[in-house]
């Protein structure tokens, strides 16, 4: 395998740091071919972090209306969808439809179902034991006028279709050019359960990270993490509902 | 009658001992001018002193960066015992035992990796200025100093990281 020195054109072996013949380094520095996706990587997580902070802060000091929630999610897909449009190269193959063995369905399936259970019930006494109360993603929209309808469409059909879109296709293509596949699946996941604003759910989220970026890598697919992602997520608001009646019933809330 | 031919045998490098074929003036691996005038030859060693000295200013930045991880991690440690000490405050103690638990990993990550483990240590740190003041908007400006220090360190560490020059690595040594 030969390449040209960057310097003086000759062809030179691949793997040669200096040219032959004119004596000029011709390995890149790291810096050099990796800047543009260290540059993604930082802006893209930047910006996010700066979005989900700002709308955070708006939300505890004003009341929140359902066009104001409304626009906050708008705004944050338009977000994640045109830094997606700078490397949709990369990212439209990943929408293709996957090819895969049945047991990997199964296993699609089965993994969501487990987890959120666990989950659920793990975090639940961990916040007992922390004397807090457990969040319940119903109970935050209750105030907006279709509290149901909109805790589906915004916890179960947006969140793991932009969350995806972002961790495992935009921030995972830049990732696995600069480093390899398992630090490109451990740093997704770090990113993704640090743009979930809780220390406490970090603990769970990060595992679930790594099993989401482990397949991600594996079939080269979102449509197998958005399922996994849609499962979880609709059988942890089907908890909420659950719990959230009880609460209501007895007059708690 | 037959003339004879000699053939020069492609001479080991003198810097690294690598072969260097006749036709290459310099070695592919370490750039010395083996073929080369004086001249070349004493332009390589300034280059690479040059380019060796500011490797290893670049490893000390990387090393600050490293230890200002672990003092990260210190203070938010014991800044969490303390709450639970005074207050009984046992969320705190626990959301500052996991964080500095990362610290530390991403401390001892960045001295196998120094580009990765910086750059989620430093993503990490702007996340909880970002939660410190959606949580208290008021904390924005407190220890505005310190804050600004464990930046410059950090960044200063990432930029290092990325500016080695692999070909003047430490490792293309003289034998």
């Amino acid at each position: 395998m030969y390449k040209n020195c960057l310097h003086c054109g000759s062809l030179i072996p691949k793997e040669s740091n200096f040219c032959g013949q004119c004596g000029q380094g011709v390995t890149l520095g790291e810096w050099e071919k990796n800047r543009p996706h260290y540059s993604a990587i930082i802006a893209f997580y930047l910006t996010i972090i700066g979005f989900i902070g700002a709308s955070s802060l708006m939300f505890s000091q004003a009341d929140v209306s359902f066009m104001s929630t409304l626009l906050v999610e708008i705004l944050f897909a338009a977000i994640i969808v045109i830094y997606s449009l700078f490397n949709l190269d990369s990212i439209l193959p990943l929408y293709t439809k996957p090819d895969v063995p049945r047991r990997v369905w199964m296993f699609n399936l089965s993994f969501p179902i487990f987890s959120s259970f666990l989950v659920y019930y793990s975090m639940d006494s961990l916040n007992t034991w922390l004397d807090l109360e457990s969040s319940n993603t119903y109970l935050d929209n209750i105030d907006l006028d279709y509290p149901m309808l909109w805790t589906v469409i915004s916890i179960t059909l947006l969140a793991p279709i932009f969350e995806e879109l972002a961790f495992r296709g935009y921030l995972f293509n830049h990732l696995l050019k600069v480093t390899s596949w398992q630090i490109t699946v451990v740093a997704t996941a770090f990113l993704f359960s640090l743009i979930h604003f809780s220390m406490v759910s970090l603990l769970w989220i990060f595992p679930f990270g790594l099993v989401l970026g482990y397949m991600r890598y594996r079939y080269n697919s979102l449509w197998l993490v958005m399922l996994i992602h849609f499962i979880h997520n609709l059988i942890v608001v089907g908890l909420d509902y659950y719990y959230a009646q009880s609460y209501l019933n007895e007059g708690w809330y | 009658m037959e003339e004879l031919v000699i053939y020069e045998a492609p001479k080991a490098c003198s810097f690294c001992s690598e072969v260097v074929p006749i036709t290459n003036t310099f070695c592919a691996n370490c750039g010395y001018p083996e073929y080369g005038t004086k001249t070349d030859i004493s332009y390589f060693y300034s280059k690479r002193a040059r380019q060796e000295k500011a490797n290893t200013k670049a490893l000390t930045k990387i090393k600050s960066a490293q230890i200002a991880l672990f003092i990260l991690a210190g203070i938010i440690y014991f800044s969490g015992m303390l709450s639970y000490n005074l207050l009984e405050d046992k969320l705190l103690l626990l959301t500052n035992s996991v964080l500095a638990l990362l610290y530390v990993a991403l401390a001892f990550w960045s001295g196998k990796n120094p580009i990765m483990g910086l750059l989620l240590g430093l993503l990490l740190y702007f996340t909880l200025l970002i939660l410190s003041a959606v949580l208290d908007p008021a904390s924005v400006y407190k220890g505005l100093i310190l804050k600004t220090i464990v930046v410059v360190y950090l960044g200063k560490g990432l930029h290092s990281a990325t500016r080695i020059k692999q070909q003047f690595h430490p490792l293309i040594q003289k034998k």
